[in-house]
């Protein structure tokens, strides 16, 4: 059960602050970054996501408006995205209800794993170690 | 996921493929937060003074974007998905 004690201001500022310099330095991450610690402090897991939201969406405009104002990107950018977003966002929640959670954390596993030991260039090592 | 495709299935850099990803949270997550609102889930005492320290760290992390290489931004970016990967299948493993 969450119980707010002295100094959870402070703690919560601190991760306000982890959230929003991942979500500025690398564009997203700051949600994952704040979710697990809000959980860790107690708060069932629809007030965490809940919350979480409250604090990265906002946060989420700000940096996006810094990355539009320094001239990182376009608005033009985002409209090839837009449809297939939107058919993806209805396919997923068709499907999400349909699939064991087990199997959906599972294969979003592997995406991250893959991803990252991509994105960090370890895949290419591990390759070619083998 | 919107960022990892960007970036290695079309080959955008990074800071591109991040403000995209940023623009494309927006509508659906303002939509979501709208709706836990109504149905009461947020903490908003917690969730403000987040909000405010956040704002400081958007600063300071978005003026890092600007200084660091691209490919650093991507390695650091994977390392975090890394992380967030070593923390599910644990999750797995102790359900399972």
């Amino acid at each position: 059960m969450f119980v707010q004690r002295p100094g959870s201001a402070a703690r919560f500022c601190l991760y306000g602050f982890a959230a929003g310099a991942v979500c500025g330095l690398l564009g997203a991450g700051g949600g994952l970054v704040l979710l697990p610690l809000l959980r860790r402090r107690g708060l069932p897991p629809a007030q965490a996501h809940a919350t979480a939201l409250a604090v990265m969406v906002p946060l989420t405009a700000l940096s996006g408006w810094l990355y539009l104002r320094g001239g990182r990107f376009a608005p033009a950018d985002l409209l090839p995205f837009l449809p297939g977003g939107l058919a993806g966002a209805a396919a997923g929640g068709f499907l999400l209800p349909r699939l064991s959670p087990r199997l959906l954390q599972g294969l979003f596993s592997v995406f991250l794993l893959y991803s990252g030991l991509r994105m960090t260039g370890l895949l290419g090592l591990l390759a070619g170690l083998f | 996921m919107l960022l990892v495709c960007l970036t290695l299935l079309r080959g955008m850099d990074h800071l591109r493929a991040s403000g995209v990803n940023l623009l494309f949270f927006l509508p659906t997550g303002g939509l979501s937060l709208w709706l836990h609102h109504r149905h009461g889930l947020v903490r908003w005492r917690l969730a403000l003074p987040a909000l405010l320290a956040g704002g400081a760290g958007v600063l300071l992390g978005s003026w890092g974007a600007g200084l660091l290489p691209q490919l650093l931004l991507s390695r650091l970016f994977g390392a975090l998905l890394l992380g967030l990967a070593a923390r599910q299948l644990w999750g797995l493993k102790k359900s399972g």
